[in-house]
């Protein structure tokens, strides 16, 4: 049998095994991007309900209550952090931040239902629930409350 | 066109094989250090935060402490230990996170420490609507 000038077996055999190497390189750190792009995504949402529901809880803001629903007490002058407003929570309405809005904010009751001081959940969303205690109306019950965060 | 290969020819096996696995090591190399990115820790944190802050605002006793953490965070997700006093513990192995504080209790003071699991899918620290 005559020899080739080119090509040979072992070459046509490197090439494949060569090439099998390089397509498996390339689709491993095709999914290792893609998971590091979800997982920055998913925590770009979660962090951003986090400081979302921070400031709900934490902060005091009655002409708009999205900025702060914290209670004021009166009597020390100030907004007590983890207290919270169920007058002012009521008056939060869903918002717009670019690439994430506010969707719903709810409590949490022990046996798992929930009641939505507006909005609603759709797919896509994250919600973040802190432990508070809702003032006004409802005289200083300990719950929780749950800011759900969509988009992103 | 194909020949047998009766001299050496440019590749060898040894190294398409010690290339192959050296690729191998390579990627398992680095997906396992890369350290997954996200904001668990910081949600557990500051839910356990939460719990302190609300239980140090009306003097919380230990028996109500433990029914608040239960409802907050799922029975068996958290531990919680006042004055040294074990009340509840984590059920089963996961990566943990804890924050303690002394919370000032009339003229008194109590040692409140908590872990939760971090594994947020079961502890329920967020939820995916």
């Amino acid at each position: 049998m005559g020899r080739g000038i080119i090509f040979s077996v072992d070459v046509l055999l490197a090439s494949f095994i060569l090439g099998s190497g390089l397509f498996l390189i390339y689709y491993s750190f095709s999914g290792i991007a893609l998971g590091i792009s979800a997982e920055a995504k998913d925590a770009e949402k979660s962090l951003f309900a986090v400081a979302l529901s921070d400031a709900v809880i934490k902060a005091g803001n009655p002409e708009n209550p999205a900025a702060g629903s914290a209670y004021f007490d009166a009597e020390k002058n100030r907004f007590m952090p983890n207290a919270v407003d169920a007058g002012l929570l009521r008056r939060i309405r869903e918002r717009d931040f670019g690439k994430m809005r506010l969707a719903a904010v709810y409590e949490r009751f022990p046996n798992s239902a929930k009641k939505f001081f507006f909005g609603k959940i759709t797919g896509g969303c994250i919600a973040v629930e802190r432990f508070v205690v809702f003032m006004g109306e409802y005289g200083g019950r300990k719950g929780i409350l749950g800011v759900v965060v969509c988009g992103g | 066109m194909l020949c047998v290969a009766a001299e050496k020819g440019f590749f060898s096996a040894e190294a398409l094989l010690a290339f192959f696995v050296l690729t191998v090591i390579v990627l398992a190399l680095f997906e396992g250090q890369r350290e997954k990115f996200s904001a668990t820790e910081i949600i557990a944190q500051k839910k356990m935060d939460d719990l302190l802050i609300v239980w140090a605002m009306d003097e919380t006793p230990e028996g109500e402490m433990a029914e608040d953490a239960e409802f907050f965070l799922g029975n068996g997700n958290f531990s919680l230990e006042v004055d040294g006093v074990k009340l509840r513990e984590i059920r089963g192995n996961g990566f943990e996170t804890s924050t303690e504080m002394r919370m000032p209790y009339g003229f008194g003071a109590r040692d409140v420490k908590i872990s939760v699991k971090k594994d947020y899918f079961s502890a329920g620290l967020f939820q995916r609507e």
